[in-house]
């Protein structure tokens, strides 16, 4: 588990003032204890001195005392009556009058004549005494296994008649006596002979000094109970005061050590709890030390994890003025850095930089919600083309593209309504959201648009037009996510440029053609690489011979997916892919295949192929052609090219070209569907070809349409005067053929003779082919 | 004196208590109580009045020492009356008194050899030995010859008077300081002459302080020890 900066904090504090607390507290316990035994020592030492100066106090009062009954004239008289009784009677009235224990009497020369009690060996001390002295004389002694203090004092009367002993006992009287003096406890053990026992007197009351058996060598008895005065704690400290002739008296001074302690107990007691109170103050204020240490780095933590969330408002508030505020003042900054680095990621995400438009992404996420939002309602999605962008660019470069654009998004921000929704999703193209849909609105609004394009973008020297197209989708109807209203707008805007239109909305089933036209294209691909087409022929009949001159080579293709193709849909989509010239390089080559055949065969006819307008402006393919029958492989009387009128819509010049060249090189050429496309009469006087082939929307109802035969008739007519060759296709009934017939018409082609035949049986049907046929239907 | 007046005043209001007028003349004897009631012995009653019958002056008034102390404690003589002082100890007693009434010693002496003592004034004599600290004695000296002195049980009988016109009692023991003084008057005889008096003290009664001493015991022993 980790543990938090805060709690290491709180742990070294504590930890480091526990250990000063409690160094500083044992020391200070460990002083005081010192303190008291050595204090409890100096007692002891005093206690002696106190002793010594008590008892020697005491001996000097009991010698006055003793001294003033010796000096009482009735006792002197009574001694000096020498009568034993009287003598026995005073002495024992006067020992009473000073409280004496003991009482004695002694001749001058040391011969004890009464005594109250036994002196034992000391009375030869006391002997000795009297004779080497005249004054009076104190002593201790143990008479009677009792401690005494013995003074003696002479009795003159006036002279010297006698020794008065009088003895006071050392009694618990006065050693408790001298325990409240000086507050330590007093052992006297004493003994009257080697023979006795030691006694003892004490103040202590401890059991196992009442237990000490007290043994009869008194050093050992005084040793034993020092040892045992130290087990029970105590301090002791001895002192003989007689050691005479076997009698023996120490004193034994002793202090508790478990008392001395006591004393400072409360010392003790009141240091425990001031470091007990020191460190729990200690251990609060570390919390508060810790925390005002801790405070800021928490904030910052949890600021820097807030940033790390991806939140960058807050605040950050730092109490004080520190390091941490330096670090909080970065950490701020840092924030407000990426705040602003991040908004401008976000914007760079969502806008486009120089015209400042939602792009792609963002127009996406603006669909995605306004779909969500309104779902009931619909609207529109305009994708707007800058057709002429690629050339502009071509030739001004990007930088001044970048300004037009900038330009033109200006132009329409100021001029579309605020609740459109303008986008730029490519350099080329722009995307608005319109709240319209009805079909005059969106008309309306796409000739705003174009209404905004109209005046030109003016840079410095530079005028520009851009010119738009638009593709339409509505909301949610055909499109509910944005990738499908990209697409369909798209869609709609190729719609629109097919159909050189400049909007186009799109429409049901839009997608699925232009989808199929994908597919075709592909297939295309495939079946040019494979040989997949097949080259079908339908005889033309020349009128004027009365044969079978040529047949027009119609091309087929058969997909396993698709079913049967018509040149109708995927010539177009081969026209746009570009692979036109591939197809017709194809059927060039099976033509003549055929046509080598047909010649093999002894039939004098010729062969008609389609060139698209895309083949007539390549160069090479026209080169291709013309180095065929400069080869001679190929005469160029059978060999008929037809093109349409739509081949000089978009270059007309090379197209007409071309033609020239072809025409030249002995080739003939037919201008096919004649009368369904922009015919202009002055195009046709300069259009190098051989024959005109009326469309066979003209031909079809020929017999029952008098307009259609007009137009034929007429038509036949200009051509024949222009030197020009007639053939009419769609020829299906025999009325239409004598009407043709009649007009002067020179060929026809149509079911009437025959619907187109496969290549390898068109020698069959050559062969089976009777000009009464056509007669005969007719009939 | 003031202390004199404060007892009398105290015995009169003690007495007034049961109070009964009864002639003077029937008091035959005086009961002696202590503030507790309990009998107090050696209380020595004088009655100041003529005496019917003369005292005998010349009657044997004897103050014997017997082991350590004076026999009897307290002896009331008459004014004038000798006393002797013989010695029944071994040891001799050196008796002597500081008494107004009579200064006297009788230096160290022992058995009979010391002189009868006559006591002319009356008054309490207080006696001492001065080698025996413990003796203690009292010798009573009545003006009127009027006197008894209570036995154990705190009774003295009264010699017969003859009542005067302001008679007084007055009870004295050796514990107290001043004699009581009493009104006859004011005391309340019963019919067989007695009259209870109560003494405003304590009387420690059961034992006479017995002068024994250890240490001249202990001496005594020495001494039987043949040494």
């Amino acid at each position: 588990m980790a543990i938090s900066f805060r709690t290491r904090l709180l742990i070294i504090f504590i930890a480091l003032l526990g250990v000063v607390i409690v160094t500083s507290t044992v020391a200070v316990l460990r002083a005081v204890n010192q303190t008291a035994i050595s204090n409890a020592e100096r007692e002891l030492l005093v206690a002696e001195r106190v002793f010594d100066s008590l008892l020697e106090e005491n001996t000097r009062q009991l010698r006055d005392r003793t001294a003033l009954l010796a000096e009482d004239f009735a006792f002197r008289q009574a001694i000096a009556t020498n009568e034993e009784d009287t003598i026995l009677s005073a002495l024992g009235n006067h020992g009473d009058r000073i409280s004496a224990d003991l009482i004695m009497m002694m001749s001058p020369v040391g011969e004890v004549l009464i005594s109250t009690h036994d002196l034992g060996t000391t009375q030869n001390y006391l002997a000795d005494e009297v004779l080497r002295t005249q004054e009076p004389f104190s002593a201790l002694a143990v008479a009677e296994a009792l401690p005494f203090q013995i003074v003696m004092v002479p009795v003159r009367a006036p002279q010297l008649i006698a020794w008065v002993g009088v003895g006071f006992e050392m009694d618990n009287v006065l050693i408790n006596n001298f325990r409240n003096i000086t507050n330590t406890d007093v052992t006297l053990l004493f003994r009257g002979d080697q023979a006795q026992a030691a006694n003892k007197l004490t103040t202590l009351s401890a059991e196992a000094l009442e237990q000490l058996a007290l043994g009869n060598e008194f050093g050992d008895t005084v040793d034993a109970y020092k040892e045992a005065l130290q087990q029970g704690e105590w301090l002791s400290r001895e002192k003989n005061l007689l050691s005479q002739d076997g009698q023996q008296i120490s004193l034994l001074l002793s202090v508790s050590l478990v008392e001395a302690a006591a004393a400072y107990s409360e010392l003790q007691a009141q240091m425990m709890t001031v470091a007990v109170i020191v460190l729990i103050l200690a251990a609060v204020a570390s919390v508060f030390i810790a925390s005002s240490i801790t405070k800021p780095i928490k904030i910052l933590v949890s600021a820097a994890r807030r940033i790390a969330k991806g939140d960058y408002q807050g605040a950050l508030e730092l109490p004080g003025d520190n390091e941490f505020n330096v670090l909080g003042d970065t950490l701020t900054q840092m924030q407000t850095d990426i705040r602003v680095r991040e908004s401008r990621i976000t914007f760079q995400a969502e806008f486009d930089l120089i015209t400042g438009l939602p792009n792609r992404n963002k127009m996406a996420a603006v669909l995605k919600s306004r779909l969500v939002d309104k779902a009931d309602t619909p609207f529109s999605v305009l994708l707007l083309k800058i057709t002429n962008f690629e050339t502009l660019s071509d030739v001004y470069g990007v930088a001044i593209m970048d300004r037009v654009l900038k330009a033109a998004s200006d132009r329409m921000l100021q001029r579309l309504e605020r609740r459109v929704n303008l986008g730029l999703i490519a350099n080329d193209e722009l995307l608005i959201y319109a709240e319209i849909f009805q079909e005059s609105e969106v008309q309306d609004f796409a000739a705003h648009i174009q209404d905004i394009f109209e005046l030109p973008f003016q840079l410095e020297q530079i005028e520009l037009s851009l010119l738009v197209r638009i593709g339409v989708v509505e909301c949610p109807q055909y499109a509910n996510v944005f990738e499908d209203a990209l697409r369909r707008s798209h869609i709609a805007l190729s719609e629109a440029r097919i159909r050189n239109e400049s909007f186009y909305s799109y429409a049901e089933g839009l997608e699925d053609r232009y989808l199929r036209k994908l597919i075709v294209t592909h297939k295309l691909q495939e079946a040019i690489h494979n040989d997949r087409f097949t080259l079908l022929f339908q005889p033309q009949f020349n009128l004027n011979d009365n044969r079978i001159h040529s047949a027009e080579a119609l091309i087929r293709w058969h997909d396993e997916e698709l079913g049967p193709m018509y040149p109708d849909e995927f010539i177009p989509i081969a026209e746009s892919s570009g692979d036109i010239t591939l197809i017709t390089d194809w059927v060039f080559k099976e033509s003549l295949k055929q046509l080598a055949s047909w010649q093999a065969a002894g039939f004098e006819m010729g062969v008609s192929i389609n060139l698209s307008a895309k083949d007539i402006l390549k160069d090479d393919f026209i080169d291709r052609v013309i180095a065929l029958i400069n080869s001679e492989k190929v005469q160029p009387e059978f060999l008929m090219l037809e093109v349409t009128e739509s081949s000089f819509v978009e270059d007309t010049q090379k197209a007409l070209k071309n033609l020239k060249r072809l025409y030249d090189s002995g080739v003939q050429l037919a201008m096919d569907d004649f009368g369904t496309g922009f015919s202009s009469l002055a195009q046709l006087k300069v259009m190098p070809v051989h024959e005109l082939k009326i469309d066979k929307s003209f031909v079809l109802n020929l017999n029952k349409d008098q307009d259609d035969q007009k137009i034929v008739r007429s038509t036949i007519e200009m051509a024949h005067h222009l030197g020009l060759s007639v053939i009419a296709e769609g020829v299906e009934n025999s009325q239409s053929l004598d009407l043709l017939r009649d007009m002067k018409c020179d060929a026809i082609q149509g079911y009437h003779l025959s619907r187109p035949i496969k290549a390898d049986e068109i020698v069959d049907w050559m062969k089976q082919f009777d000009t009464n046929q056509l007669e005969s239907v007719h009939a | 004196m003031p202390r004199v007046l404060v007892a009398a005043v105290r015995a009169v209001v003690f007495v007034g208590f049961a109070t009964a007028i009864v002639h003077a003349e029937t008091l035959r004897s005086v009961q002696v109580v202590d503030s507790k009631g309990v009998s107090v012995e050696s209380a020595v009653v004088e009655i100041e009045a003529q005496p019917t019958v003369a005292p005998t002056a010349q009657a044997d008034f004897v103050m014997d020492q017997i082991d350590f102390q004076f026999s009897p404690r307290v002896l009331p003589v008459p004014q004038g009356a000798e006393v002797r002082f013989p010695n029944s100890d071994k040891s001799r007693h050196h008796v002597y008194s500081f008494s107004e009434a009579k200064t006297f010693e009788i230096k160290l002496y022992g058995g009979d050899e010391a002189p009868p003592i006559t006591f002319e004034q009356a008054g309490i004599v207080a006696l001492g030995c001065n080698i025996h600290d413990g003796m203690s004695g009292h010798i009573y000296v009545s003006s009127s010859g009027l006197y008894g002195i209570t036995n154990e049980d705190g009774k003295a009988d009264i010699p017969n008077y003859q009542a005067g016109t302001e008679n007084r009692l007055q009870v004295w023991h050796a514990d107290m300081p001043e004699p009581l003084y009493l009104m006859m008057a004011d005391l309340t005889i019963d019919a067989s002459g007695n009259t209870i008096i109560r003494l405003p003290i304590e009387v420690k009664n059961e034992e006479v302080k017995t002068t024994g001493s250890s240490l001249r015991d202990r001496l005594q022993g020495f001494k039987s020890n043949g040494n």
